[in-house]
């Protein structure tokens, strides 16, 4: 499980860079076409997905870290 | 000593990179590369046959097309050796030489190409560059006769033309094609299958569909979205954002607009092909558009071809060499609208170029291509 929350950002961070990709060659080369293809779409979904957990864990930690910090406070 | 020894940062960003590139081209590699079958033989939208067909008169045996003597050999060029028509040179005389040529350009393939890729500075993204336009307009345009055929069905003049001084030189290959009908300009496609990606030689298509003469397509396969109507028949008709050319069972061609286009409307008018890749570059009178549809990076000096249309039969092909300064520095849109406009077409529309660029005459090329490449779809004569 520590090794998936781990990967994760990772995972997303790769994701981004593709679709960077694509956008950049979608503007000089429209006809490529590489954001709206079949393929792609499923890519933005497993994108949107990795984002999602990636930010739910990434406030989970953080509000588990202040929490914890509050403690050690008082 | 921690057992989970964590990576620097600078690793990880490294490591990240990599991943990146390596999926970018895993996907490339699968969904741009890898050919993939559509399983469809596509719907007849539209059938040509002895009862609805409609004839053209093709021009009389050795009369030359009007058209290239009146507009584009100017006055200059006439008295210059070079100019001069070739009429009785055999096609395959010319084309061994410029075979020969062509070998010797890619042995000495420069790499200045690149220096060229950009070089369209004065030109906004989507307008006319009126400068170019009147460049091409004006310019003394110098021509050479390379191939003459006279068939049954079809009568097609190829000549070598060029106009412009060292790297600002252009030379095209200008095919004026009549047809006594409009199922003589046919379509065919890699491997003689529809789908994605599936790409072949343009020498293997013309060889496979009896082609005397060949020139490349829109690349429809490279991309999922556009309309695609082949010989009558429809393969897909999901618009994307690009220009549409039609040509239409009575032997008109037009271009649309894709917010302009009714598919529906158009296929009930009878069309015989469809391309989508453009853009347009006529407005249906002869002018040249103000503005295209399309980028800076596409607008670019490069290898093109274009397809054009004079009248119902009459058909004007051109590929213009490139990324060859001092033999051909390739054409803009704009240069290669006024190229079109000069040469007596109406309508006119940009098909595939850079290296697809590619002209065939009975299985020899026609044009020096940028090395050249596989294709998914060929326009020819013959079969």
């Amino acid at each position: 499980m520590k090794r998936i929350v781990r990967i994760l950002p990772h995972a997303t961070i790769v994701m981004v860079g593709m679709f960077m990709f694509f956008w950049v060659l979608d503007i000089l080369n429209p006809t490529m076409n590489l954001i709206n293809r079949k393929a792609s779409n499923k890519l933005m979904i497993i994108m949107l997905v990795l984002a999602l957990i990636t930010s739910i864990m990434d406030i989970y930690h953080e509000r588990k870290y202040d929490s914890l910090k509050t403690k050690d406070e008082t | 000593m921690s057992k989970n020894k964590r990576m620097p940062v600078w690793g990880m960003i490294v490591t990240d990179t990599l991943l990146v590139c390596a999926a970018v081209g895993t996907f490339m590699l699968f969904d741009y590369v890898m050919p993939h079958s559509a399983n469809t033989k596509g719907t007849v939208v539209a059938e040509v046959d002895s009862a609805n067909k409609t004839s053209f008169a093709l021009p009389k045996s050795g009369e030359k097309s009007g058209v290239t003597e009146d507009s584009v050999v100017s006055d200059d060029s006439t008295d210059d050796e070079s100019s001069v028509s070739q009429d009785n040179d055999s096609p395959a005389n010319s084309i061994s030489e410029d075979s020969s040529r062509a070998e010797k350009k890619k042995k000495e393939h420069h790499e200045h190409t690149k220096e060229n890729w950009y070089d369209n500075t004065d030109t906004d993204e989507y307008t006319a560059d009126k400068n170019l336009v009147n460049n091409v307009l004006n310019a003394d345009v110098q021509s050479e006769r390379v191939v003459t055929y006279e068939g049954d069905d079809a009568v097609i003049y190829i000549d070598k033309k060029w106009f412009g001084e060292g790297d600002d030189k252009i030379t095209y290959y200008s095919a004026d094609i009549y047809v006594s009908s409009v199922d003589v300009l046919k379509t065919g496609l890699a491997k003689d299958t529809y789908g994605k990606n599936i790409k072949d030689s343009i020498f293997n298509m013309a060889s496979e569909n009896n082609a005397v003469f060949a020139v490349n397509g829109d690349f429809y396969g490279n991309s999922e979205e556009g309309i695609v109507v082949r010989n009558g028949i429809k393969y897909r008709d999901n618009l994307n954002d690009v220009d549409i050319c039609v040509l239409f069972t009575n032997g008109e061609m037009k271009t649309y607009t894709y917010e302009e286009f009714d598919t529906e409307a158009v296929l009930a008018q009878g069309v015989w092909q469809a391309w989508c890749f453009g853009p347009m570059l006529l407005d249906g009178k002869g002018g040249v558009l103000d503005s295209f549809n399309t980028t800076t990076y596409l607008n670019s000096a490069n290898p093109r071809s274009a397809i054009g249309y004079i009248e119902p039969g009459h058909y004007k092909i051109v590929t213009v060499d490139g990324r060859d300064p001092g033999y051909s520095k390739g054409a803009t849109l704009s240069e290669l609208a006024a190229i079109m406009a000069d040469e007596g077409c109406t309508t006119a529309y940009n098909l595939d170029g850079g290296c697809s660029a590619m002209m065939v005459y009975e299985g020899e090329l026609v044009n020096i291509p940028d090395r050249g490449r596989e294709i998914s779809d060929i326009i020819y004569i013959g079969g």
